[in-house]
């Protein structure tokens, strides 16, 4: 008799064990099946938003709530602890959460480039550094061109501030991203890396991206299948009569305004030759 | 005593069950879920894709609203998913022959994008779209199609 009661106690703590741990499996699973869903409402929300912006061809902006914290990398966007791929350009801080605001700019070089998304989230704060009154001009100018919305993240300071990106516009001594303005030639200083001639598109991603570098190559390499693609279409439109051959559209590559802007008068010279432009 | 064991073991069992088919009904919503998402990739590829930097017509950098058949010839699209991406002209009707850099343009569709996948099932969406040939500055009519399998 006290032999069955024993066996009675034994199955008990067993049958115990086994459901508890099918309920708390259970549990587990059911949590990640809904972190799953929510990512995945979170990822069409933010497709969403990001194929309405780029069907114009100008600036636009949009502003979302998300639920859940959501960190940007290069190639990547992570929500909770799942990451999905991104093959978009998005210049933004590595966390955002709440409200994130949106802005959307084609990158023009000289021809549509590829398309650049600028988020922030309406906690993330933004501090231009001027130092003296030419500087504080361009910082002006800088918040100016910004979406209503995103402006407000936007301060204009005369020395460094705790808790935000500061974006220095002088050459000082510091590992803060800098941007120096010199004669309408834009030169970008980010982690001790140098961008000269930066087109204003360039500026912006430095302010907001915390990933500059990797964007920047991931750029030149989208870049680089696009003059691929018009340097055939080159080779298609030559004959004796309009001469594509001065386009040297390889130098694009070097990310310099200037290059683009050649590129720019040539097209138009073409044109005005009754050429089928290049672009 | 025994009995009561074995009430509660049974109860549990049919919680248990209960519980897996409530798990296994959100799973297959999930898979719903994601297989709807996919459709809507593939359909904002469909309406995106025209104005692609490789592939939209601009003139002077203004962009237009039509393809530029010029670029389509040497196109290096980014992974876009196990698909097939076909632009055919289909008026005026020509001989039905793929584009390459030697028969352009006296040809009708263009491969621009393919990925093979192991999956059965194909779904295939399109839209009209106007083709732009620079040479002869004329503009045709065609249809991007967008094969995809899931």
């Amino acid at each position: 008799m006290k032999a069955q009661e024993q066996f009675s106690w034994i199955f008990i703590v067993i049958a115990g064990a086994v459901i508890l741990s099918f309920f708390a499996t259970f549990a587990f699973k059911y949590q990640s099946l809904q972190e799953e869903k929510l990512a995945i409402e979170l990822l069409i929300n933010l497709d969403n938003a990001f194929f309405n912006l780029q069907s114009s061809p100008f600036n636009t902006f949009d502003i979302i709530e998300i639920p859940k914290n959501v960190q940007i990398t290069c190639n990547s966007l992570k929500i909770g602890n799942r990451n999905y791929s991104s093959t978009n350009l998005i210049f933004s801080p590595k966390e955002l959460n709440d409200k994130i605001y949106i802005w959307y700019k084609p990158f023009n070089f000289p021809f549509k480039a590829d398309n650049f998304y600028y988020i922030t989230s309406s906690k993330n704060k933004f501090y231009l550094i001027a130092n003296d009154e030419k500087t504080r001009e361009f910082a002006k100018s800088l918040v100016e061109n910004l979406p209503d919305k995103i402006k407000q993240n936007f301060y204009i300071e005369n020395i460094k501030q705790p808790n935000g990106k500061n974006i220095f516009l002088y050459n000082s001594q510091t590992n803060d991203v800098k941007i120096i303005n010199q004669d309408n030639k834009f030169t970008v200083f980010y982690n001790d890396k140098i961008y000269e001639d930066a087109s204003q598109e360039l500026i912006y991603g430095a302010i907001f991206s915390d990933d500059f570098e990797c964007l920047y190559n991931k750029l030149r390499l989208n870049l680089e299948d696009i003059i691929k693609t018009y340097g055939k279409k080159s080779l298609i439109l030559q004959n004796s009569k309009c001469n594509y051959a001065n386009f040297n559209l390889k130098e694009l590559k070097e990310l310099r305004y200037q290059n683009a802007e050649r590129i720019e008068k040539l097209n138009e010279n073409l044109a005005s030759l009754s050429c089928p432009p290049l672009y | 005593m025994q009995e009561t064991i074995l009430v509660i073991f049974i109860i549990t069992i049919i919680i248990a069950l209960g519980l897996f088919a409530f798990y296994k009904y959100n799973l297959n919503s999930i898979e719903k879920f994601k297989l709807e998402y996919e459709q809507l990739r593939a359909y904002t590829l469909l309406s995106t894709l025209p104005n692609h930097p490789q592939l939209q017509n601009s003139y002077l950098g203004n962009p237009e609203n039509s393809i530029d058949t010029s670029k389509l010839l040497s196109l290096n699209l980014n992974s876009l998913g196990n698909k097939e991406i076909i632009i055919k002209q289909v008026y005026p009707k020509i001989e039905d022959k793929l584009c390459s850099l030697n028969n352009y343009p006296n040809c009708s569709s263009y491969l621009i994008y393919k990925k093979e996948s192991s999956e059965k099932n194909i779904n295939i969406i399109s839209t009209p779209v106007s083709l732009y040939f620079p040479l002869t500055k004329e503009y045709r009519t065609g249809l991007l199609e967008i094969k995809w399998n899931y």
